[in-house]
């Protein structure tokens, strides 16, 4: 199984629906995104047009982060989705010099949502109240997991990665435009595979040989 | 440990004319340890990165940060503001390709 996400550019009205479900699901601190839109304007007047390109984690095939990681705090599992191990992590940025989507952000220092310090109910969870993947702290890297906290309770209970709003990433059932997809690249007959296959899906910057695993519609 | 810095400053310096010319050497080099880069990684000026980048491979700030990235060129963390300016991942690109003559093949090759 190789998981993937397809996003439809033409769908795509820059809402930030996906960013906010992102922020909640994995506790993202204040400045810091693992799903983010950017947005630039195309064409001349009055002929223009407003493009928005969500970015998450590629979680490439060939990723050039788990290269550059001095600590070996970066792996891709069998699924294909690319994990920082936060006990390894030593905050060396590495990592994020490599990358060249700039998805991996680095963790300062603590930031909360309430001014002052004060913390929301989801910041004053404990770590061992946490999944892995959400205990983190400050001095290292992080990035979009492809909410591997849900693909992975969905595979324990042998559901298909993508089938429904739990073993799905949370930012995909939440798009309002039905903008983003998700599944399994091995599965002819996923919506992801029919999508790549039927529609002009492109990778970003191929040129890096990095082969993402996010498709875009364009 | 004054004279130990000093000795690590000198051979940054004397590498620099040496291997300047030749960076798959160099590269190499600094993996066997011949060139001394120092032992922190990390990449704030002074650690191992910038040691390689910039005092070895005698790279000028300007040649890898630039003043700002083109509205449609999809980098997220372009909003974080870097004091010296914004890197290009192209220019890592040039050496750290699959055929390039960096000894760390960060990226592989293009596709069609």
């Amino acid at each position: 199984m190789k998981l993937a996400m397809v996003i439809d550019l033409n769908r795509c009205f820059g809402c930030r629906a996906c960013v906010a479900a992102c922020k909640t699901e994995n506790m993202v601190q204040k400045g810091n995104f693992w799903n983010f839109v950017i947005e630039y304007e195309q064409g001349k007047y009055p002929n223009v047009r407003r493009i928005f390109v969500p970015m998450n984690c590629m979680h490439c095939e060939n990723p050039p982060c788990m290269k550059a990681c001095p600590e070996n705090a970066i792996k891709k599992n069998e699924y294909g989705v690319v994990l920082i191990d936060y006990d390894k992590c030593k905050g060396r940025k590495y990592c994020i010099a490599a990358c060249p989507y700039g998805v991996i952000h680095f963790i300062d220092k603590e930031v909360t949502y309430f001014p002052n310090g004060y913390k929301t109910p989801y910041e004053l969870l404990p770590p061992e109240a946490r999944h892995p993947l959400h205990r983190k702290k400050p001095g290292i890297a992080e990035k979009c997991t492809f909410c591997w906290h849900r693909i992975e309770k969905a595979l324990k209970e042998g559901k298909k990665p993508g089938s429904d709003y739990d073993s799905s990433p949370a930012c995909i059932y939440v798009c309002p435009a039905e903008a983003r997809f998700f599944g399994d690249l091995d599965d002819p007959n996923s919506t992801v595979s029919k999508l790549i296959a039927t529609k002009r899906a492109i990778q970003l910057k191929k040129e890096f040989g990095t082969r993402p695993q996010v498709f875009y519609i364009i | 440990m004054k004279k130990l810095g000093i000795l690590t400053i000198a051979s940054l310096l004397l590498a620099t004319p040496l291997f300047g010319g030749n960076i798959e050497k160099t590269a190499k080099a600094i993996k066997k340890g011949s060139i001394k880069v120092g032992k922190v990684y990390g990449l704030e000026p002074g650690q191992r990165f910038h040691n390689i980048h910039n005092k070895v491979l005698g790279l000028d700030c300007s040649s890898c940060h630039v003043s700002s990235l083109a509205p449609d060129y999809p980098y997220q963390r372009k909003y974080k503001e870097l004091p010296m300016g914004q890197v290009d991942r192209g220019i890592c690109l040039g050496c750290h390709k699959a055929n390039g003559p960096a000894v760390t093949k960060l990226y592989g090759t293009a596709e069609k």
